[in-house]
């Protein structure tokens, strides 16, 4: 006699006007040279966020906000939970997408500005920032006369355009 | 340019005693002939076959004097030349040779020849159907410089894959300003296969584009048959912008005055000087004869 | 999005070894995959075996051709095969005198693939081969020289060129910038990050150092005795590592 499969349910798409939607976030990270020991850092995470809206995360260091931010662009991977995401028009699933979607969603839709910008070095500032840009197809000189209108907007002084973000 | 020991035309004679017909074994001639089927099967395409010892080295046109012998017969009446002319060595011995294992009848004569032996070059007088055309062969394989591997370069032609033949070319135009080669001319066989046609000047290579003779080429060391039917397509290689060309000269033939045939420098003297006359002593010779003719009729 | 390969269950066995145990992932135009292992992981041997210099003894590989038929690459005829591998395919490889003909000048070299699917026009080869240089930072007027008078770097960039000529839609790339001192292998990378971008390419890249994978590569595969795991974003994978191996691995590195 065959056994009797569960099928995961599928999970519905919020029905809200929001663009974010991030519901009981569990993440865990097992350090596995360090004797397998398990560190619990986001448990049953829910947020939401609509269109216009500026959200703060505060917190003691150590409380899971570079862990629920990373896990909101998909860097860090959860352990369950959904990350629901406007993309285009659709919502969308993070967790469950496949690679290449993904990559999709972070070049139209999600953006991530870090502490830490981790950039290629010996580029200068102005083709970093035009890259995403140009993945996009956009003309290269369209993307940096983009690229400098921003600076100019974001205060970012003329003479640190051509030099590398690691100056 | 007068033939000093044998005549322009012979008739058939005894062969020697104690020969085959033209020297080979039956079998051999028959497993020859069976390779120049295949080749005349697949146009430009090299048949192996088993080379066997002749009474003479390699390097001396064995290739060329099996052919012949494959397919020579009691009626046939051939021609030898070599580098044009009837009256050098090698050609005058091959002749023989064949005198001797066939008593076959010989000619000087392009038209009256049924079969010719070359040695590195194909006669003025445009052939005709019926005539068969045997070059001796020194390298059959075009890629040999350019592919080292023997598996690669079979796999080469198997696949229709000459782009290194035309890196050659491009090559050649770049370090000179045009293709250089002057003799050993890659050609292309009926659309389909890249073909050595031996070390003929490339003065002769149109000659062999649709022309109505058998063409058979034999290189016995590297024991290599290929083969062009008549009435096939043959083409040199070149670039759309750097188009096939042959060689020409300032002067005519110091002998009969032709200014379409491919002429030999000879330096007469020890102050360089020089003068041109026709490689085909045939040609030449025809032409003189002609002329006097004409002269002889005016005067 | 139509997958350009498909790879299912690649499975590679020399005896009892498996140097290859099941593999299976999709790419997508556009995407460059990195596959990081130590030696002897089978990354090497994968990817001979997706790009046809090995037989694989089970598994499927496909691969969706610039005219949108599916091919069974290991079904494919050899002639096939061969006229594939120089037009809608390329492989770099790493050392780059395997990959290019060390007698003939830059021009020639860049020139071959065009000759082999029929270009017979000197001058327009000629234009292409100045192009190219020009894309991969080689001077122009190097165009007639040998290869064996270039830099490591530069006979890499050459070999680059002569393999982007035919606008290839799947690179495969066997460690590109291994014996490269670090400030050739930084412009090396730069000129292959442009290029993914501009020419659409998807890239397969196997190599054992994590910062190029961390600077070219979109995915990331993780090979360890021939078995693959960790096949996510190179981000995902190298910022949260899961498997114990990568974790190893993220540790060990010098620069993160």
């Amino acid at each position: 006699m065959a056994t009797l499969q569960v099928l995961p349910t599928p999970k519905a798409p919020p029905q809200t006007q929001a663009l974010l939607q991030a519901d009981q976030l569990y993440k865990s990270f097992v350090l596995h040279h360090q004797g397998g020991v398990k560190l619990p850092v986001l448990e049953g995470v829910t947020l939401t966020v609509n269109p216009g809206e500026c959200v703060a995360l505060q917190g003691p260091s150590g409380s899971g906000k570079s862990t629920f931010m990373r896990s909101l662009y998909a860097n860090y991977r959860v352990d369950s939970g959904s990350i629901w995401v406007k993309h285009q028009g659709r919502w969308v699933d993070l967790p469950q997408l496949e690679a290449h979607q993904l990559i999709a969603v972070r070049q139209h839709t999600l953006g991530y500005v870090s502490q830490f910008l981790r950039v290629i070095p010996r580029v200068p500032a102005v083709d970093v920032a035009a890259e995403p840009l140009l993945e996009l197809g956009v003309d290269l000189d369209e993307a940096q006369t983009t690229v400098r209108e921003l600076f100019s907007r974001l205060n970012l002084p003329e003479r640190l355009w051509q030099l590398s973000p690691t100056t | 340019m007068t033939s000093l020991s044998v005549s322009p035309t012979s008739a058939p004679s005894t062969s020697e005693p104690g020969f085959n017909f033209a020297y080979l074994d039956e079998q051999t001639k028959r497993s020859i002939r069976r390779a120049i089927l295949k080749a005349v099967a697949i146009p430009g395409h090299q048949i192996p076959f088993s080379s066997r010892e002749m009474p003479m080295s390699y390097g001396w046109g064995t290739g060329g004097i099996q052919v012949t012998a494959s397919v020579i017969g009691q009626d046939d009446r051939l021609k030898v030349i070599d580098q044009g002319a009837d009256d050098t060595t090698n050609a005058v011995n091959i002749r023989r040779f064949f005198q001797k294992v066939c008593g076959v009848a010989t000619t000087e004569h392009t038209e009256e020849a049924t079969l010719i032996q070359t040695r590195h070059r194909i006669p003025e007088t445009p052939l005709q159907p019926g005539q068969v055309l045997v070059y001796q062969v020194p390298m059959p394989e075009p890629l040999y410089f350019i592919e080292p591997s023997r598996t690669e370069a079979n796999k080469m032609h198997a696949l229709e894959e000459y782009g290194p033949m035309y890196v050659k070319l491009y090559e050649d135009i770049t370090k000179f300003g045009r293709i250089a080669l002057a003799y050993d001319y890659p050609v292309m066989v009926n659309g389909r296969h890249l073909m050595n046609p031996s070390p003929i000047p490339r003065f002769d290579n149109p000659k062999m584009d649709m022309s109505p003779a058998l063409q058979l080429f034999g290189a016995g060391r590297e024991k290599r048959i290929y083969a062009i039917p008549p009435y096939t397509q043959v083409k040199s290689l070149d670039f759309e912008d750097h188009p096939f060309s042959v060689e020409n000269w300032e002067h005519p033939c110091e002998f009969c005055g032709a200014t379409d045939s491919y002429l030999d420098e000879v330096v007469i003297d020890d102050q360089g000087g020089r003068l041109w006359i026709c490689s085909d002593t045939d040609y030449c010779e025809q032409r003189q004869r002609e002329q006097l003719g004409h002269t002889q009729k005016l005067g | 999005m139509q997958p350009l390969l498909t790879v299912n269950n690649l499975s590679k066995y020399y005896g009892n070894l498996r140097a290859c145990d099941l593999i299976s992932f999709t790419l997508y135009p556009g995407q460059v995959l990195g596959i990081i292992g130590e030696s002897g992981s089978g990354k090497s041997t994968l990817l001979d075996s997706i790009a046809g210099h090995i037989p694989f003894e089970d598994g499927i590989v496909e691969y969706c051709s610039r005219d949108n038929t599916l091919l069974d690459l290991r079904t494919l005829s050899e002639p096939r095969r061969r006229k594939l591998m120089k037009t809608e395919w390329g492989y770099v490889r790493q050392n780059p005198r395997d990959g290019l003909r060390m007698t003939v000048t830059a021009g020639a070299n860049i020139g071959e693939r065009l000759l082999d699917v029929g270009e017979r026009h000197y001058g327009h080869i000629r234009t292409e081969a100045l192009q190219w240089l020009d894309e991969v930072e080689i001077p122009q007027g190097r165009i007639d020289d040998f290869p064996n008078t270039f830099s490591g770097g530069m006979q890499q960039r050459l070999q680059l060129a002569r393999i982007l000529v035919t606008r290839p839609r799947i690179v495969l790339m066997d460690e590109p910038t291994g014996g490269l001192d670090v400030s050739v292998q930084a412009k090396l990378l730069d000129l292959m990050r442009s290029l993914v971008r501009t020419l659409n390419l998807s890239v397969i890249l196997v190599t054992h150092d994590i910062g190029v994978v961390r600077l070219l590569a979109h995915r990331l595969m993780l090979m360890q005795i021939g078995q693959l795991f960790d096949a996510l974003l190179t981000d995902q994978v190298l910022d949260d590592p899961h498997h114990p191996y990568t974790q190893q691995l993220v540790n060990a590195t010098l620069i993160p």
